[in-house]
């Protein structure tokens, strides 16, 4: 079983680059802490060699930020930030898992946006108008 | 030409729309599907010249796709870019054994997408 730190650091360079390529954002870890109320939330499962789950918020001025960098428009329907935090998710997951497990194919399912998250993510990464809470877990 | 583009993230679509519109190359027509299943109903009804489609998606996924492509009488030779979130090198084995012209992970550079799709449109027969 991989170690969950060496998850954690694929997950914050995965977050750092996907906000860097996507929406010219420079982003590093911050400090662990709670989903605020009004966040956005998303669930992926992976399956194959490898499965698990990724979790995920992201405060609503970030989710904006990125969906507006994506689409290049400003006048967004929440739909589309919508899709724009599912996608997020599937660029994350798929960051991390294509680098940790080379040798593998591993499937990701379509990322569930606006779901109850039961426990706090275990990574907080900051960017340039709010925080994403991530976690990558991996059953076996 | 005519690229369709298989994403079931409308986000995503949208974005390479986009960068092929701001690419300069001789595309006329971008047309889009949800998915593998999608894809095939798109190519029966208007056909493609190129392909661009992610890995996974709902009911059909970019593998099944490319299969079905590749067996096709008329559209089995029509070059096909794969822009997806899987860039693992056992995915991109899988890939390239089906015959896919370009692979391209995301997130992507608008540059990136425009040289490969230089490349694929160039490679069309």
């Amino acid at each position: 079983m991989i170690a969950q730190a060496v998850l954690d650091d694929a997950v914050e360079a995965a977050v750092v680059d996907i906000l860097e390529v996507s929406a010219f954002e420079i982003a590093e870890r911050g400090e662990l802490g709670p989903a605020p109320a009004s966040a956005l939330t998303a669930r992926l499962a992976f399956h194959g060699p490898h499965a698990g789950w990724l979790r995920m918020w992201i405060d609503p001025a970030e989710a904006r930020a990125l969906a507006s960098a994506l689409l290049g428009a400003d006048d967004l329907e929440p739909a589309m930030i919508a899709d724009a935090v599912a996608e997020l998710a599937n660029m994350i997951a798929g960051h991390v898992l294509s680098r940790v497990f080379v040798d593998a194919c591993i499937g990701l399912d379509r990322a569930e946006v606006g779901v109850e998250l039961t426990a706090p993510c275990g990574l907080v990464i900051v960017g340039e108008h709010g925080r994403i809470g991530v976690s990558l877990e991996v059953d076996r | 030409m005519k690229v369709l583009v298989v994403d079931d993230s409308a986000v995503t679509r949208q974005l390479i729309r986009r960068t092929i519109g701001l690419s300069g190359l001789d595309i006329s027509e971008v047309l889009e599907a949800f998915d593998g299943a999608d894809a095939i109903r798109v190519l029966a009804e208007h056909g493609a010249d190129v392909l661009i489609t992610d890995i996974n998606m709902p009911r059909m996924g970019g593998v099944e796709l490319v299969r079905a492509v590749r067996s096709d009488k008329v559209l089995g030779h029509i070059p096909v870019l794969v822009v997806s979130t899987d860039g693992s090198a056992a995915r991109r084995d899988v890939m390239a054994g089906l015959g896919v012209t370009g692979y391209l992970s995301k997130p992507f550079r608008p540059e990136d997408l425009r040289r490969h799709l230089a490349g694929v449109v160039g490679s069309r027969p």
